[in-house]
């Protein structure tokens, strides 16, 4: 009952604020503005508003982290969970358990200080603020979450089948890879959604490392800007000009791109 | 031992307090004894943090009187206090003669807001012009080597859109002329100095206010960019902050100007990187 009524609760909580993203939006849908922030110049000193860029900036360094993020977790997971030594294995957990509680203004800060210079040395272009240095950042971030809900679900599996797939004679390798992966589906599934669910909604790691200019990139070393940072740097501005209205159509945005991920997830798994 | 540790916790918050209410110059609120009311402010997105400040400490003070800021904007800043909507209406700008008629609103300068160009500490070139200044921000001139400098790329940092430090740099500086797409966007004067002083190529700017030896301000026009040049006119990239009234104020929109005019003031405006008038 108790549990019914949290999950009526926040489910609530969810529709309103797309309720209030909506109704913020309404008058520059009926007014016709809504074309402007379509547009794929952002450049408000010569009344453009389009926001696309910050969109494609959004996938882009999201998707890159999560593509960098993903093998590696499920690496670490395998690791943990049979091919490594247990002694081991269970150290590497409880670090990647403390990861996920690092703040990510430090990553964003350490990453600032230290990657972006050397990217910038290294590569000899640019700023060294760009795509690569926010995803590389974003991909620590969500490492964790992702080996967490992968790890989890391969060691529930594991109590279960372990000693039953070992004493028919297979071999470790054998039974992490056709007993308890196939076993442990829902967390690999899980771990993709919320990584990306991170990485997309992350501001500050965007905000400090992407650079934030309003382009499409030509290259991993050019400078981005993300829906997130997007909406904080414009946050302070006039309420009553278009710019202001940009940052409820790029929360709408957000919420369209976290949906559809949960979407498309269930529906390829069906 | 619980008890114990309360009493620590109780007497550590006790000496805070008296610490906190001995900095602030008790003489200064004294002005807000017995008052009570609501005043709003509106206007200039430069103002705000001195703004704040004073109003936190006031309402602190005495918890009777209410004081609600909002930004805006300076045209917002003169349209409300012009209305009579709020009390007092911020401007980065002086008024023009027609706002000063139709309104009747009465200018209360309090601080001068000067940018400076920055770069990095290493970077050999130490003076620009303005029209060089102009030409990098838009993109014409891609490299050092074009401004005495070495050969390498420049890499442009500017700040986001609701910076008033942005604001006075584009109008005045730029002449509201173009700043390239590719420009890095940071977000604070401190996030600007943090960029610039790991970046060996890069250039910006900040309020002169922020300007210390992580990175070096550039001179401009053969000017250099400290607080006396900007307070006697000399450094053209300032503007000064106003807080303007319908007509002669009273009341706490009185005693509000005042105190911000008042030493507590000068410590507010300092603190948020703009210069006090005397």
């Amino acid at each position: 009952m108790a549990l019914l009524l949290c999950a009526i609760f926040s489910s609530f909580i969810v529709l309103t604020i797309l309720g209030f993203l909506s109704y913020f939006m309404a008058p520059v849908v009926v007014n016709g503005e809504f074309r402007e922030l379509l547009g794929t110049i952002w450049n408000p000193a010569s009344n453009s508003f389009g926001i696309v860029p910050m969109l494609i900036g959004s996938l882009c360094v999201s998707f890159t982290a999560v593509i960098l993020a993903y093998p590696v977790a499920t690496g670490l997971s395998f690791y943990c969970n049979g091919i490594g030594p247990r002694f081991l294995g269970n150290k590497l957990r409880t670090l990647i358990e403390f990861m996920v509680c690092v703040p990510t203004v430090v990553y964003a800060f350490v990453s600032a200080i230290l990657l972006a210079p050397m990217l910038r040395s290294m590569l000899q272009h640019g700023s060294g603020f760009s795509w690569l240095a926010a995803s590389l950042t974003l991909t620590m971030l969500v490492l964790p979450t992702i080996f967490l809900m992968i790890n989890a679900s391969m060691r529930e599996a594991s109590s279960k089948f372990r000693v039953l797939a070992l004493s028919l004679g297979m071999t470790q390798a054998q039974t992490l890879a056709w007993v308890i992966t196939p076993q442990a589906k829902r967390g690999f599934k899980a771990g993709l959604i919320l990584g990306l669910g991170r990485a997309v909604g992350d501001t500050i790691i965007s905000l400090m490392l992407a650079g934030n200019a309003a382009q499409f990139p030509d290259s991993v070393l050019d400078s981005v800007r993300t829906l997130t940072a997007h909406i904080a740097l414009v946050v302070a501005t006039d309420p009553n000009s278009l710019a202001y209205q940009s940052i409820f159509f790029c929360g709408l945005l957000l919420c369209v791109i976290s949906a559809m991920t949960n979407l498309g997830l269930k529906m390829v798994s069906k | 031992m619980i008890v114990v540790r309360d009493a620590r916790v109780s007497v550590f918050l006790v000496f805070i307090f008296l610490v906190f209410s001995f900095a602030a110059h008790a003489g200064e609120l004294d002005r807000f004894q017995g008052m009570d009311g609501t005043l709003d402010i509106a206007g200039g997105t430069a103002h705000i943090p001195v703004m704040k400040e004073a109003a936190q400490k006031i309402m602190t003070f005495n918890p009777k009187i209410k004081i609600t800021i909002a930004a805006g904007g300076s045209g917002v800043g003169v349209q409300k206090v012009g209305e009579g909507l709020v009390g007092i209406g911020n401007t980065g700008r002086a008024l023009s003669q027609a706002e000063i008629e139709k309104f009747g609103l009465k200018s209360f300068p309090f601080a001068i807001d000067g940018v400076a160009v920055a770069v990095n500490p290493e970077n050999p070139v130490t003076e620009l012009t303005s029209s060089q200044v102009q030409d990098i921000f838009s993109g014409k001139i891609k490299n050092w080597k074009d401004v005495n400098g070495k050969d390498s790329a420049i890499n442009l940092y500017t700040r986001d859109e609701a910076s008033g430090t942005r604001e006075v740099f584009w109008d005045i500086l730029l002449k509201k002329g173009p700043v390239d797409q590719s420009a890095n966007v940071v977000a604070s004067n401190g996030a600007m100095k943090l960029a610039l002083s790991k970046d060996p190529n890069g250039i910006g700017y900040v309020g002169i206010g922020h300007v210390d030896k992580t990175i070096k301000a550039i001179t401009l026009d053969g000017k250099i960019p400290s607080q006396e040049n900007a307070a006697d006119g000399s450094y053209k990239v300032t503007r000064k902050l106003y807080m303007n009234t319908k007509g002669e104020p009273q009341g706490l929109t009185k005693a509000f100007i005042e105190y911000v005019k008042g030493p507590d003031g000068v410590v507010f405006i300092e603190k948020s990187g703009y210069i006090p008038l005397k």
